[in-house]
């Protein structure tokens, strides 16, 4: 699956002051192209609007100009349904800090993404397999607030990994990791790309490049693809 | 791992959310049901009084204290015994529209071993009575022989037992419906038995028993007009035409107990209105800030797939679960209290109580649960929609 990002902008009013509505770009508009089998690093400074493209591109920010296709699917004109529907099965996303369920365990929060569009396959031993890869088997049946910050963001890794998506996107998915563990995420990505899979990962560890495929630099909202 | 449980275990292991939303519809509940419940419990004591009085007019002594004595009686329960000339059955003769009449003779109450009350023992004439023995439990149409009585519904004996009352033992033949008045802790008897009863305290050394003998005298006439004739009309021709008594409507009697209890259910009213709009306000108010406090929750279910419509279903059963429970356990408790404080709430209040029977109960337990489950339903709602309205997008970033 290719994803076309065309034009693509995101930006905000903000009240400076009495009456000064000024119009500012979180994301400048701009062109990105991802495709299967290739792992796309997105590099910046912290606020420079990295979770803002990636969002974008992932359907959950409606952007304020521009067009992001799915093949030839304009995933902004589809119905929250389906496009939901299709979000589920299709895309892996790792957001940046906390996203667990708190009222679910490692495992049920795994199997959640699996259980919502059940077609009869059980995903079970699939979920032990990511929970073993990522050295979680111990913490399967603990809750959120029991895991450490590292434990939180690989059952958020699994979770992403769940439905065999075609398309991943990780922000900044190592981030509260240690080195071995950090290998270990990359090495799955870069694996999962290998299987076919687009893979878009946020990232400030400027050491990881080496797994990258391309690699872009965000700059105050503008996107720069480096050499 | 079931979707479908997602709201269940929200609920069951949020235990301080849970239980916050929970004490708002208890009070939701509580003041919905027990008011009501409460309201309607006078107006059925009201209504049963009317109905108890039985007759268009009752007759009185013409003193002062009489008429205030016969309402302590029907309303608190507390003795009265005043007299009148027995002579005058036969003055009444003489008024025209009379279609029955029925005298009864109050006798000082005494301490029955059955009960921690006073009781009053009323002496009818069961020959033309049509006030009391309608009221029979269980209908009853031998005569009462001698030492047989028939009692209020309070009194804690059945038929076929027998009560001491001065040392002497009545047998019970009767127990009349409750009325939520004094009225139920009376002992009804014939004239006879109540001369035995007099005669019993006098052996008992009790002397301030009335001297005045059931033969002689009478405490009160109830009177009912033929159809046709003004029942006022005949009140006024009695107290014109008839010295040494009073003849009150039984309406008029109690509009003053039915003002008061207007009153009362209008305050109540009041009240139940403005907890239930505050406690409402205070729902939709908790459901709203819960939902900002969850909103990340909420845009991590959009990632994984979750549309609007399935994220504003899971919201909205949770939010129905809480309602439904939240009724269920205010009905009990409210239910609970209210039941077995009955007795205590009926002798604390010197107004007629009857708690409704069980169908309508039913109605207002049915009521107040979709009342509160809707509340509920509504909370959710508007949770939902703001749930569903963000950007996930913009949640994310923060
Ligand atoms: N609706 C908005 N209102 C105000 N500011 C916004 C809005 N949307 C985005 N921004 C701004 O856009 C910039 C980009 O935010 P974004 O979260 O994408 O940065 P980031 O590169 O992911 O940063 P970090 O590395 O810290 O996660 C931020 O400076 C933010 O303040
Ligand atoms: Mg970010």
């Amino acid at each position: 699956m290719v994803i076309n990002g065309k034009g693509i902008a995101v930006s905000y009013t903000k009240n400076a002051g009495k009456k000064i509505n000024s119009k500012s770009y979180a994301l400048k508009p701009v062109d990105i192209k991802i495709v299967p089998g290739e792992v796309s690093f997105i590099l910046g400074r912290s606020g420079s609007g990295k979770t803002t493209l990636l969002s974008v591109l992932a359907g959950l920010l409606k952007p304020s100009e521009g067009t992001v296709l799915y093949d030839a699917f304009d995933i902004y004109k589809e119905k929250d349904d389906d496009f939901s529907l299709f979000r589920n099965k299709n895309i892996g996303f790792i957001p940046q800090g906390q996203s667990l369920i708190q009222t679910l365990t490692v495992r049920e929060n795994i199997l959640l993404q699996a259980r919502l569009s059940d077609s009869g396959s059980d995903k079970s031993k699939k979920a032990d397999e990511l929970i073993n890869a990522l050295g979680l088997l111990d913490r399967a049946d603990y809750f959120p607030k029991e895991l450490s910050g590292g434990e939180i963001r690989r059952c958020a890794i699994a979770r992403a990994l769940i439905n065999d998506p075609k398309v991943i996107f990780a922000d900044e998915p190592t981030g509260d990791l240690d080195d071995d563990n950090t290998e270990i995420v990359f090495d799955l990505l870069r694996q999962k790309a290998k299987e076919g899979c687009a893979v878009v990962i946020v990232t400030h560890e400027e050491s990881a490049i080496r797994f990258a495929d391309a690699v872009y630099r965000m700059d105050a909202g503008s996107l720069k693809l480096s050499a | 791992m079931n979707i479908r449980k997602l709201p269940l275990k929200n609920i069951i292991l949020q235990k301080k959310r849970t239980a916050g939303l929970i004490i708002i519809l208890i009070v939701l509940t509580a003041s919905m049901f027990g008011g009501s419940i409460f309201i309607r419990s006078l107006n059925n004591g009201l209504d049963s009084l009317n109905q108890r009085l039985g007759s268009d007019i009752i007759l009185l002594p013409k003193d002062a204290e009489s008429e205030v004595d016969l309402k302590n009686l029907l309303l608190q329960g507390t003795p009265g015994y005043f007299y009148m000339d027995k002579s005058i059955l036969n003055e009444l003769e003489n008024i025209e529209g009379i279609d029955k009449i029925s005298p009864q003779y109050f006798l000082v109450s005494a301490n029955a071993d059955c009960c921690s009350v006073k009781v009053q023992i009323i002496g009818f004439d069961e020959k033309t009575d049509f006030t009391i023995k309608p009221w029979l439990h269980e209908s009853y149409d031998r005569e009462l022989s001698d030492n047989e009585i028939i009692v209020g519904s309070s009194l804690s004996t059945r038929v076929g037992h027998k009560l001491k009352l001065y040392g002497v033992e009545f047998l019970v033949v009767g127990k009349l419906e409750k009325t939520g008045t004094g009225l139920d802790t009376a002992v009804y008897t014939t004239g006879d038995t109540v001369k035995n009863l007099i005669k019993a305290a006098e052996d008992k050394g009790i002397s301030i028993l009335s001297k005045q003998n059931p033969d002689d005298v009478i405490s009160s006439v109830y009177i009912n007009v033929k159809k046709g004739y003004d029942i006022d009309n005949i009140v006024s021709d009695i107290n014109l035409g008839i010295d040494g008594v009073k003849a009150v409507r039984s309406k008029t009697m109690m509009t003053s107990t039915a003002d008061r209890l207007k009153t009362i259910s209008f305050l109540i009213s009041i009240l139940i209105v403005t907890i239930w709009v505050f406690a409402a306000l205070i729902l939709i108010a908790a459901f709203y800030m819960i939902t900002g406090e969850r909103k990340r929750e909420f845009a991590v279910l959009r990632v994984i797939g979750y549309s609007k419509k399935a994220l504003g279903r899971l919201i909205l059963t949770e939010s129905v679960i809480l309602g439904a429970a939240g009724s269920v356990i205010g009905i009990v408790i409210t239910g609970t209290a209210m039941y077995s404080f009955n007795i205590l709430i009926n002798s604390k209040l010197d107004l007629p109580y009857l708690v409704p029977n069980a169908i309508s109960t039913a109605v207002y337990v049915l009521i107040t649960f979709i009342s509160v489950t809707f509340l509920g339903a509504v909370s959710g709602m508007i949770s939902a929609l703001r749930a569903v309205s963000v950007d996930t997008g913009k949640i994310l970033r923060e």
